[in-house]
């Protein structure tokens, strides 16, 4: 089998990784549209960008992997597709393959502000974007971030610096709405950044060099907008298979045409945590589904069941999520220290994500209870910790 | 071939569970299972992270970092996010009980 895989990002990886690890049968032709070699995005926003220039660092595959006999790298970017014929089409050429997978990932969504070119608007989605933003800092101190959410805040994190000042102005009515309250006054509270909520911005004044809101003129040298992103399905698209929604697969990571696959965050499938069809951003989206998708490429097919997962590094501040909820859920503290904080999230007694800061060990074993099944409210207050609640129910 | 070095006995390690023992240049984990022990270099090749602190259960240790799980016995990753294998020592363990590590990578 001649299998194609469109993208070369964590999905794409974690695919290949499974299908060698599974003894594939097969060549795979992988159509990198980026000019480095496969590399980890979290670490962009994180430490990475406060304390290394160094790109190879980043490296996603380890050597015997990137350079596996079985894979054919190809450094350009696809630009049609013809499902029926098996047919991949990019400027070096047209490519005949069995089986296609997409796993195009997103493009960060870019405000317009009137005054301010869209050029000169950053954005964090690739390696690309990260340099460049490291080359932009010399000489800047006002720096604003557009968007309150998870990457917003370690941007912050990891741009704080004496000379400089960080704004993050968000729309909504408060900062970080994916979490608990609690946890999100926790996080808020440390952010080396000033936060200002219910923000319209209405233009750029060249002038004085700040951005005029609702809220006065908020001096700025350098925009970062962090406001999402949306799926890269256009090449779906054009063959009926997707939607700016991004493209539907069902169970098994399958489009509606039998040679198309579509994994990670540009896939839409039926989330069995949260039943319901909804798009995820994370790695752990990027991982599971790209494994469903190689156990049924290895002909041993299971469909998509797992608990989806989050983590988030703000400076010292290590938020891990296990579950996801739905912004609405209730919330209810299981654990408070001057460190660490354990948060519930559920809906009545059934509980649908565990908010654990700088507390690993919680986060760990929420995983493992939410994989075995549901998990009752009354039951974690009861063991007093989501650790005590695992051991009681392994013994 | 470097020295073989007294670290533990099998009475001292409890079953199912795992010890941090440090070292010059690395630091390594070694978990008993029965009358098994193995060794892993203490660093989650995904980015780094100390496994020590990682649930350890059915013989893999996840990483608390982002939940890479290795194979304690072979070092394998079983899943993302790592794609590498950890280092693994070689043990023995002598007739009464004394547990021996080597430091070069197996
Ligand atoms: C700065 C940043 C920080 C993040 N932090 C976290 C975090 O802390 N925790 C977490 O869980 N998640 C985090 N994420 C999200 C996580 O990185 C993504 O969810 C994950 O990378 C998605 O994997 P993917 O393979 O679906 O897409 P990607 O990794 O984005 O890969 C898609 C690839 O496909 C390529 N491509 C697109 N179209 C084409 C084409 N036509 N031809 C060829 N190639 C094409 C793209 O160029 C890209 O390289 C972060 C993301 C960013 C950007
Ligand atoms: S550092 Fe271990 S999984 Fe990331």
């Amino acid at each position: 089998m001649r299998l194609g895989i469109v993208g070369a990002g964590q999905a794409a990886c974690t695919l290949i990784a499974e299908l060698i690890r599974g003894d594939f049968k097969g060549d795979i032709l992988v159509f990198n549209g980026e000019t480095h070699a496969p590399y980890q995005r979290p670490p962009l926003s994180k430490n990475w960008l406060k304390t290394s220039d160094d790109p190879t660092s980043l490296r996603l595959l380890p050597e015997p992997l990137e350079t596996h006999p079985s894979i054919q790298w190809i450094q350009t970017s696809v630009q049609s597709l013809s499902p029926d014929q098996g047919l991949v089409t990019t400027d070096q050429g047209t490519y005949s393959v069995d089986h296609l997978v997409l796993a195009t990932g997103t493009t960060a969504i870019k405000p317009s502000i009137p005054g301010l070119a869209s050029e000169s608007i950053h954005v964090i989605r690739t390696l690309d974007h990260a340099l460049r933003l490291k080359k932009s800092l010399e000489g800047v101190t006002n720096i604003t971030i557009i968007g309150a959410g998870f990457l917003a805040f370690e941007l912050a994190s990891s741009l704080a610096d004496p000379s400089r000042t960080i704004r993050i102005l968000a729309k909504g009515i408060r900062a970080l709405p994916q979490v608990a309250v609690k946890t999100a006054d926790r996080l808020v509270d440390q952010a080396p950044a000033s936060i200002r909520v219910g923000v319209e911005i209405e233009r750029f004044d060249e002038t004085t060099k700040a951005l005029v809101t609702n809220h006065g003129s908020i001096p700025t040298d350098l925009v970062i907008a962090a406001i999402g992103a949306q799926p890269n399905a256009e090449l779906a698209t054009a063959c009926g298979l997707g939607s700016s929604d991004g493209i539907p697969v069902d169970e098994f990571m399958q489009t509606a045409h039998p040679k198309v696959s579509a994994i990670g965050e540009v896939s839409l499938h039926h989330q069995p945590h949260l039943n319901r069809i909804q798009r995820i951003e994370s790695i752990s989206e990027a991982n599971d589904s790209a494994s469903v998708c190689a156990k049924r490429l290895l002909g041993h097919p299971e469909p998509f069941q797992t608990i989806p997962w989050f983590w988030s590094d703000q400076g010292d501040a290590k938020l891990q999520i296990a579950g996801l909820c739905d912004r609405t859920d209730e919330e209810t503290c299981l654990i408070e220290s001057e460190t660490e904080l354990v948060m519930i999230r559920h809906q009545g007694q059934r509980v649908t994500a565990i908010e654990a800061l700088n507390s690993a060990k919680e986060f760990m074993a929420a995983r493992r209870l939410l994989d075995q099944g549901d998990l009752a409210l009354d039951d974690l207050l009861q063991a007093g910790s989501v650790f005590a609640r695992l051991q009681s129910s392994r013994s | 071939m470097s020295q073989w070095i007294e670290i533990s006995t099998l009475n001292a390690l409890a079953d199912g569970a795992y010890e941090r023992f440090e070292f010059d240049d690395v630091d390594v984990l070694v978990f008993r299972e029965g009358e098994h022990v193995y060794a892993i270099e203490d660093l989650c090749t995904h980015d780094g992270a100390e496994l020590c602190g990682g649930l350890y259960i059915d013989g893999e240790i996840e990483c608390p970092r982002h939940g890479a799980r290795f194979c304690v016995k072979t070092g394998q990753a079983r899943s993302a996010p790592a794609y590498g294998k950890v280092s693994t020592f070689p043990i023995r363990i002598h007739e009464d009980g004394v547990i021996e590590l080597q430091l070069d990578d197996a």
